[in-house]
């Protein structure tokens, strides 16, 4: 102990030291590592929870990206079965109307053929019966001056039978 | 020249005697409380300036101390000691360092007696913290291990050679509280007289060097301090092989 106090050393001082440690641990206790410490482990943790939401994030992305290039696969191949579909059906459709059109130009043609026929036959006995009246009245005129009448009228009945 | 090994009383307030390492010390004490105070007035997700720096510092002094200890959970136990041990010891050591003291006091008898000697140049400071380093290290052993086994260390009948092996155990304990304080203690004060000696042979450029040399051993004696402690608290809460 002596030799402690050739040193300096004295209770009071001693026991002021021990004091002003013990503030001095109060105090940056309070204000300096418990703020701190907190706000590491509170960073510590955002950090992780960070980072495991940008893994999620990213598979999350992948996982899209497949579902996506899927769907585009499925897409394309209904919109070529639509199309192929509307092909086939517009070659039905056109080949339908198109026999139709035949049959009904055919069907019209026929009737006008069968038309002109009519006609050209109701024409043609007109014509006929204009020209043998005509003819006889033209032979009657030339006859009569020639022959009688009783015979004439035989004859050109004989004549008219003939026909 | 005149170089006194113990702190000089300058004052007494109310009857308490007051030395200039107390006076320091309250120095030390107010700016750090005042800095981290600052500090985390405001604390901030993103931290910037004397935030920053504070949290750069206690997280390193963490990442060391678990180092050692190898738990963090029985380092943060007894982080906010440890760590105020560095501080302390950091700003103490740092302060005598500054110009004005040693230099600035008045003369009584011839002498003169400094307004401001660095708290950790007194023995009566060491001292302090020596003990308070070496009975935290005794109340970790015993809760960790409990009283009994603890004991044991120390008081062993089991054999001759355990009883005299825990003697030294006992020994080397109070050897604990000399070395701690003699250490921390003789390093600075030699610090400042060496500094003061060349001060007084060439006062310009040449004290330079030694300036830097002490701020380095300033952080180097701060360091050891707290990293001994933390061994000794790992080796005394560390069950005994056999």
């Amino acid at each position: 102990m002596e030799a402690l106090k050739n040193f300096g050393v004295n209770w009071p001082f001693f026991i002021a030291q021990l004091v002003n440690f013990a503030i001095l641990f109060f105090l940056l206790k309070r204000f300096l590592y418990k703020p701190i410490l907190d706000m590491l482990e509170k960073r510590r943790i955002e950090i992780e929870e960070g980072l495991a939401h940008a893994k999620k994030m990213g598979e999350d992305a992948k996982k899209f990206d497949a579902e996506h290039a899927e769907l585009f696969q499925k897409a394309k191949k209904e919109a070529q079965a639509i199309v192929e579909n509307a092909v086939h059906s517009g070659e039905k459709i056109r080949d339908g109307i198109m026999k139709d059109a035949t049959a009904k130009s055919q069907e019209m043609t026929d009737a006008a053929l069968l038309r002109i026929e009519e006609e050209k036959r109701k024409m043609l006995g007109e014509v006929k019966s204009e020209v043998f009246g005509l003819a006889s009245s033209l032979a009657e005129k030339i006859l009569r001056e020639k022959m009688d009448s009783a015979h004439d009228k035989k004859f050109i009945e004989g004549l008219m039978n003939e026909k | 020249m005149h170089v006194s090994v113990a702190a000089e009383q300058i004052f007494s307030v109310f009857g308490i005697p007051v030395s200039n390492t107390m006076l320091t010390a309250w120095v030390a004490i107010f700016l750090l409380a005042i800095s981290s105070y600052f500090a985390t007035r405001h604390m901030r997700k993103i931290p910037s300036g004397i935030q920053n720096f504070y949290e750069w510092a206690i997280e390193s002094l963490l990442g060391l101390m678990e180092g050692f200890m190898g738990d963090r959970k029985q380092t943060l136990k007894i982080f906010p000691l440890a760590a105020t041990f560095f501080f302390f010891i950091l700003v103490s050591n740092w302060m005598g360092l500054l110009p004005g003291f040693g230099s600035i006091g008045l003369f009584e008898e011839g002498n003169l007696i400094p307004f401001f000697r660095s708290a950790t140049a007194d023995l009566n400071t060491t001292l302090a913290f020596a003990m308070i380093s070496v009975i935290i290290i005794q109340i970790s052993g015993v809760m960790a291990l409990g009283f009994f086994h603890y004991g044991k260390k120390f008081i062993n009948f089991s054999s001759p050679i355990n009883f005299f092996v825990g003697l030294l155990e006992l020994i080397s304990e109070f050897a604990k509280i000399i070395s701690f304080s003699f250490r921390l203690f003789g390093s600075v004060f030699a610090g400042e007289v060496l500094l003061t000696i060349i001060t007084g042979l060439v006062p310009y450029v040449v004290p330079l060097p030694f300036l830097g040399l002490e701020l380095f051993f300033g952080g180097i004696q701060a360091l050891v301090f707290v990293l001994l402690t933390v061994v000794f608290i790992k080796i005394a809460t560390t069950e005994m092989a056999h």
